[in-house]
């Protein structure tokens, strides 16, 4: 990963909140080997960008 | 701020030695887990900062346009890594995580863009 790249990350990271922050360094646990269960769930991290913005009224 | 900032990336940093003998799949999985949380965490300050009208509509449709790329190179990348454990094709996850690398990065310099007030 780009330093740069990653400067921008934890910038985001402490304008968003240290919880983000936590998320992220907890998805580095080295202690258990994915299963084909854990990658298929992984699709439930990244929802489609418009259900951010759901019930946003400017 | 700019110690906690260091401290941060030396986490990160620490995070990746340890799992230096990781297999290929936790490395994989880690990443995705990573961008996942890196793309939702841009996306709330993207949301939150069209709540508080500083970003306007058009705006708000990019950043949109910016985090479908990612979502489809990301969930790309995910069916990769699940592939993977069949096919064992290490080329096909990487060329696939790059694409991931390169949406994120439009997704952060956008965002970070609108809070810097550009």
């Amino acid at each position: 990963m780009e330093i740069a790249l990653a400067l921008a990350i934890s910038e985001l990271l402490f304008k968003h909140g240290v919880p983000a922050g936590l998320e992220i360094v907890k998805a580095w646990d080295c202690d258990d080997e994915p299963t084909m269960e854990d990658i298929k769930r992984l699709k439930e991290m990244v929802p489609l960008p418009g259900t951010f913005f759901e019930g946003e009224a400017k | 701020m700019e110690v906690l900032k260091r401290s941060i990336i030396i986490l990160c940093i620490m995070g990746l030695a340890g799992c230096a003998t990781a297999s290929f799949t936790k490395n994989t999985y880690d990443t995705l887990a990573t961008a996942a949380e890196t793309y939702r965490a841009a996306m709330g300050s993207a949301s939150d900062l069209y709540s508080k009208g500083l970003i306007n509509d058009e705006q708000k449709e990019k950043i949109i346009e910016y985090g479908e790329d990612f979502w489809l190179a990301w969930h790309a990348a995910r069916d990769a890594l699940e592939a993977y454990q069949d096919t064992q094709d290490k080329a096909g996850v990487y060329q696939s995580l790059a694409m991931v690398s390169k949406a994120l990065g439009s997704v952060l310099e956008y965002v970070q863009g609108l809070q810097e007030g550009r």
